[in-house]
């Protein structure tokens, strides 16, 4: 085994004590799902496994954070870019919990409109779309001024409001 | 007994349902029938143009005042606290312990749905961005209903900027209720928003797009002319483009059905050749008329006035 194997063995084992395994995120879309969590701009001890090699996927990401647990409500917007990611609470070397993410009705505060006349774009406000799930391309519609565009176009960047 | 019209908030032509375009169709004519010159005494009505308007400010400000109501605000944002960077939502807070409802118009689209999420009185937009105008569109409503005796099942011709145009996209939407048949004019560079198309195809309303205003003028019974808005075009020659391809003159209206009215929300600019203005098929002063009763039986009814 050379070192590199031994480092993504490493990863994709290493157990956390108490908080948060992200697991089958499509491979590349870590850093997506971390901005979307907000979890960039946090101090909490990560660890981070890219295009692992999956059976399911073909190659996954997987997010490990320790002591922090996420809530399902808060979660369901991954569905949006890791519609198979499952969520497992860890406490004491234990699955306490595991849930899957269903695509939220709603998206608040996580990406500005595409539409630059958008007020949205002018007021220290929070972005809101309402979600059109369809089987070709899930669609997003602005709360506000109406524009529907398609999830490509969507940027995730936290509103600071 | 139209109650649910009480501090209710107008934002766009779509959350109207047609017995509630109907209603205030229907209360336009009666205070056109018997005037209600004390209807309003008391009330105060917040003007919050952010953007210039001529027709659309004067109206509602002359609606106000003709049922004793009253009125404050300002006719653009440069002398007020938005200069100084004052929120909307800031000037909204502000105004809401000032008056007891609020006719907003904006340059940014969604301005009205925030200002109605901030305050609890009741918001009209008034415009916002190349959003939502609805009030232009009750008008609009009326005035075909007047010239024609009904809105069902006419047939109506929409031309000039359908891409940009809000009120050629609210006048469709409003119009889906009854069963027209839409014939859109444009350039295809500058043709309907396919997201109108689409509510209209599911509303089942028959339309169809043509690149000339002289294929279909003699099948219609309206013809409604919207601006050339120059300012969103990208490019100069599109808009010269326009204006040669999509002006209407005298000579276009020889084999025309004699109901014909055609409407224009103004201002114009070249669509139509001022010789018509004299013709018995010109309605968009008489149109333009309209914008003060309807204003005044929205006032009434979302003031809990008029039932």
């Amino acid at each position: 085994m050379t070192t590199v194997d031994m480092d993504l063995k490493f990863v994709s084992v290493s157990a956390i004590c108490n908080g948060t395994v992200i697991d089958h995120i499509p491979g590349g879309e870590a850093l997506t799902i971390l901005r979307l969590l907000n979890l960039n701009k946090t101090h909490h001890k990560m660890l981070l496994g890219i295009q692992l090699p999956s059976q399911l996927m073909g190659k996954k990401d997987i997010i490990k954070v320790e002591e922090w647990e996420l809530k399902q409500d808060y979660a369901n917007p991954l569905a949006l870019f890791a519609p198979q990611a499952t969520i497992s609470i860890i406490r004491d070397y234990k699955v306490a919990e595991k849930f899957q993410v269903q695509i939220p009705k709603q998206l608040i505060g996580i990406s500005p409109c595409p539409n630059k006349r958008c007020i949205s774009r002018h007021e220290p406000m929070k972005t809101h779309f309402h979600i059109q799930p369809s089987k070709n391309e899930t669609m997003l519609q602005c709360h506000y001024c109406d524009t529907v565009f398609s999830l490509s176009l969507l940027e995730v960047v936290h509103d600071s409001y | 007994m139209q109650q649910t019209f009480l501090g209710r908030d107008i934002l766009g032509i779509q959350e109207l349902p047609k017995n509630d375009i109907l209603s205030i169709l229907n209360q336009t004519n009666l205070l056109r029938e018997s005037p209600r010159p004390n209807l309003l005494d008391g009330q105060i009505m917040a003007s919050c143009f952010f953007e210039p308007s001529t027709r659309t400010r004067l109206s509602f400000e002359s609606a106000m005042h003709r049922l004793s109501g009253r009125v404050i605000g300002f006719s653009d944002s440069e002398n007020t606290s938005v200069k100084k960077g004052e929120s909307l939502h800031d000037t909204m807070k502000m105004v809401e312990s000032y008056a007891d409802i609020v006719v907003l118009r904006h340059p940014f689209e969604g301005a009205a749905r925030l200002a109605a999420e901030t305050i609890q009185i009741p918001v009209i937009n008034a415009g916002d961005g190349a959003h939502e105008h609805p009030t232009q569109t009750l008008v609009d409503l009326y005035s075909i209903q007047e010239s024609q005796g009904r809105l069902d099942e006419l047939s109506i011709l929409i031309t000039g900027d359908l891409k940009y145009g809000r009120t050629a996209h609210s006048l469709a939407l409003g119009l889906a209720h009854f069963r027209p048949r839409l014939y859109f004019v444009s350039p295809s560079a500058i043709e309907m928003p396919k997201h109108i198309l689409d509510y209209l195809r599911s509303k089942s309303v028959r339309f169809s797009l043509h690149p000339s205003i002289r294929e279909v003028i003699g099948k219609v019974d309206i013809a409604y002319f919207t601006r050339i808005q120059e300012e969103r075009f990208e490019h100069a020659v599109e808009a010269k483009e326009m204006r040669n391809n999509y002006t209407l003159t005298l000579n276009d209206l020889e084999n025309v059905r004699s109901n014909l009215k055609i409407l224009h929300p103004l201002p114009r600019v070249q669509e139509i050749d001022r010789a018509i203005d004299a013709s018995p098929y010109a309605g968009y002063f008489k149109q333009a008329s309209h914008g003060v009763l309807i204003r005044q039986a929205l006032l009434g009814l979302i003031l809990g006035k008029l039932s």
